[in-house]
Order: structure tokens, then sequence, then C-alpha cells
């Protein structure tokens, strides 16, 4: 309690307040209030019987609104992110693909991390190169070459930066793959139809794992060359894995210097 | 008498719970409000709407009969707020109504309330003179009857600077009348005699 709470500070003063702001409600007032008080409830009871039946809703923090709308703001991120994920170069959503991608840059700590990511996304040019190229266009071959090469750059910076680091080759690989099935359909529909085209030169980015269907070492024919009339079960040396073909089906081409013409092991009795 | 009985009355909506709360604390809001927007028809009016409120939105109200107090005068502190705003964007300006203030009071015989009507205006002039923040401080000191703390929870400060506001609105409080009473024995009033109130700008409503 201090000397404000007491009126102590000169009463006279505080009393001459008093009198000067004091007023009264007089009786025709007051009675007029407390009817329309119980009109008032009286209206509340009729219209707002629900509000006896339903409990009061206990008041909200004020923080569930932020959260909430914290929580909207990032559901919506998520969903155009994933969204983008299958977006081509073009589409609305492509630059929040890229957008991703340069963030997952950006986060990755170490050289090899890095690498990793560039791997990823030189894999998802290469595949993007081939929907392009798929789905054909006046500027699908434009399009084509430079997401092939940034695909092929993407490897280039993954090597630099990690040399060792596990994948690259592989993805290298995979790249080349796609990289050629999107030149073929895009030399294919070029050429009027089925011709394919010739796989343009590449740079040698880095020394790639040889691919599988290439055995380093061919293992030592144990039969002599076949003949057409021969004999006896024919062993092929190991065989190319079939390559896929524009429309998805395996090439099954034999590769040049196989016997027969087929890869296809044969008995003759 | 509004006890802890009566505001359980009001948080469940009960008429005449609130009626009870009208007889203990009508005359202290109605001199707050009064005080406030300087029209007693409008301070009526404004006086039976917190009541109105009281009856609907009670049901909100955390605490016991202090914290309904303390939402009574709040409420009409914002009822007050919303007229004066009202006024101002239509562009009108508050008149003193000196005499229809003190004709409340049947209990004075007429010389008494011709002194009482001089001294009612000399202190509202120079209530006028305070800062907002003063003003309200002492108007719901001295025409609500609150304490520094209740005061503190309806104007949403802190108790140290009510009791600030309080102290210097006092001293400037007491300087003002002091000088009137020394221009009136030299002929003059001391100060500006203004029957017509400019608004509180709305800085210093806000504050």
């Amino acid at each position: 309690m201090t000397r404000h709470d007491d009126d102590s500070f000169d009463s006279s003063l505080g009393l001459l307040l008093r009198r000067a702001l004091r007023q009264k409600v007089d009786p025709e007032t007051r009675d007029r209030h407390l009817d329309a008080l119980t009109v008032q409830a009286a209206r509340l009871r009729e219209a707002g019987a629900t509000a006896e039946v339903l409990p009061m809703r206990p008041a909200r923090p004020r923080w569930v609104g932020a959260v909430a709308a914290a929580l909207v703001v990032l559901a919506f991120c998520s969903t155009t992110v994933i969204a983008s994920q299958e977006a081509l170069p073009g589409d609305v959503l492509y630059t929040v693909k890229r957008g991703t991608e340069n963030a997952r840059l950006l986060l990755a700590t170490s050289p090899e991390a890095v690498a990793e990511v560039r791997a990823d996304i030189a894999q998802t040019r290469s595949e993007e190169a081939q929907l392009v190229a798929a789905a054909g266009g006046t500027a699908a071959e434009e399009q084509v070459e430079s997401l092939q090469a940034e695909a092929r750059s993407q490897i280039e910076q993954a090597a630099q930066e990690a040399p060792g680091a596990p994948g690259i080759g592989a993805a290298q690989e995979r790249v080349e793959q796609d990289n050629e099935g999107s030149d073929q359909m895009i030399g294919g529909s070029a050429a009027g139809g089925g011709a394919p085209a010739p796989a343009p030169s590449r740079p040698a980015a880095v020394p790639s794992t040889p691919p599988a269907e290439e055995p380093t070492q061919a293992p030592a024919p144990a039969v002599p060359a076949p003949g057409p009339a021969e004999s006896g079960t024919v062993t092929t040396p190991a065989a190319p894995l079939p390559t896929e073909t524009p429309g998805g089906l395996p090439d099954t081409t034999p590769p040049a210097g196989t016997p027969g013409g087929s890869v296809i092991p044969s008995t003759q009795d | 008498m509004f006890t802890e009985e009566v505001a359980e009355g009001v948080k469940a909506g009960d008429p005449d719970a609130v009626a009870a709360v009208y007889v203990a604390l009508s005359d202290r809001l109605l001199s707050y409000l009064m005080a406030r927007v300087h029209d007693r028809a409008t301070a009526e009016d404004l006086l039976e709407a917190t009541f109105l409120e009281l009856l609907q939105k009670g049901r909100t109200i955390r605490g016991g009969a202090a914290s309904i107090k303390v939402w009574m005068f709040r409420s009409a502190h914002y009822n007050a707020l919303d007229h004066l705003r009202r006024l101002s964007r239509r562009g009108e300006e508050l008149t003193d109504d000196p005499i229809r203030l003190e004709a409340m009071d049947d209990a004075r015989g007429p010389e008494d309330l011709a002194i009482a009507s001089d001294t009612t205006q000399r202190i509202r002039l120079a209530l006028d003179q305070l800062s907002v923040d003063q003003r309200q401080v002492l108007l719901l000191r001295y025409a609500a009857g609150l304490s520094a703390p209740e005061i503190a929870r309806v104007l949403g400060k802190n108790d140290g600077a009510i009791r600030s506001l309080q102290h210097r609105g006092e001293r400037s409080l007491a300087r003002i009348l002091k000088e009137s009473e020394r221009g009136d024995d030299d002929g003059d009033l001391g100060m500006p005699v203004r029957t017509v109130r400019t608004l509180p700008t709305s800085r210093s409503r806000r504050s």
C-alpha cells in the first residue's frame, strides 16, 4: 500500500476530485437498465439454449494459431517440392526442382556428399533428357543437348571434387546410357523413324568402370570357333546385355563378331 | 454486495447476479464513463451496453469477483474509447455539460450547487490539461475508485507505471488548481477555459 492507494496525498484534493467526478445512476435509469438486462437474459436463454448444451470451448492459446499457420506453410512447401520432382524443363515447377537441387548441394557438408548429390543431379538431367526426347517437339533437340551437357558437367565436377567417391562411375555409366538412348530417340525422330542416329562423340570425363557387358577378361573359348553346321552345344562368349531401345524393347542386334548371328545357345543333335 | 457467490452467478449467466453487480458498480462505472464522454445520456447508454456485454460474455471471464470488477471497467474503458473514435470519425467534438452533470444531485441546495458546479468545472478543466495517461489514471482512481493494481489491469500497464502516472498527475493537478485560484484572485481565471474539447490524438489514445 502506498500513499497513492490510501489517499494520503492531499486528502482535500482527493476528496474534491471524488466529489467533482461522482455520479449516481438515477432510479429510472436503473430500472430501465435492469429491465433491459432481464429481457436480454430471456433472449439469450431462448436463442442460446445451445450454449447451455454445448460446453464452452476453452480459450485457445495464441501460439496455436501461429503453429497451425506454420504447419500449413510447411505442408504447402513440401507438397510443392514433391510435386516438382516430376517436372520437366518448361514446367511451372521446374524452377522449384532446380532450387531443391541447389539447396541439396548447399546443405551437403563433405566433398563426398557433394559429389553424391552431383551424381544424383546428373542422373536426373539425363533422365529428363530422355523424357524430353521421347516427348519430341520443336526445341527438343536443343533441350536434350543442353540437359546432356549439364549431366556430363555434373559428373565431371563430382569426379573433380571427390575422385574416390563411390557411385560416380556407376552414375556416369547410367548417364551415358541414358544419353545414348535420348540421342537415338532424337536421331530417330529426326530421320523420320527407326534409323538410329550416330552416337555423338563424348569426352571421357572420368575413367569409367568398364560396363558389365564388356568383361575385362574374356573367358577363353572352350570350343573352337563354331560353325553353323557344327554339332553339340555351342557356348558363346559372354555376350553383351541387350541395351534398351527407344521403344523400351531390348536391342537384340548381335554384336560384331558374334558367330551365328544369335546369342541364344542352341542345341543340335 | 458483490460476493464470490455473485461472481459465480455472473459466470453462469444468471441475470439476478448481473443485477447485483449493477447495484454494486453502476455508480462508479457511470462516474468514469461520464468523465470520459462528458455526456450523461451517452454515458448511460454505454453503461447499459457494458452490463449487457457482461451478461453475454460473463462465462468467459476467468477468476472471481475481483476479475469481474476489472473486466467491467476494462469493458467500459473500451466502450468509451469506441464512442470517442466514432465521434472522431464523424468530426464531432466533445462538449461539457456541467449543469446537467450537477443536476442529478438533488440533495444540495441552489447555492451549494452553484459552488459545486464552479468547483467541478474548475477541476474538469484542470484534468483536461493533464496528459491522456495521467487523466485516465486519475479518473479510474477517483471516479471509479480503483486501486493501482486494478488500474494497471484495466489499462494493461504495470503497477509502477500507474503509481508514477498517478503521482505526477496529482502534482500537476494541484499546481494547475493553485494557479487557477491565484488567477481568480487577480480577476483572471488563470487557465484557458474551454467549453469545447478536442479529442485525444490516436497516439495518445493508444497509450
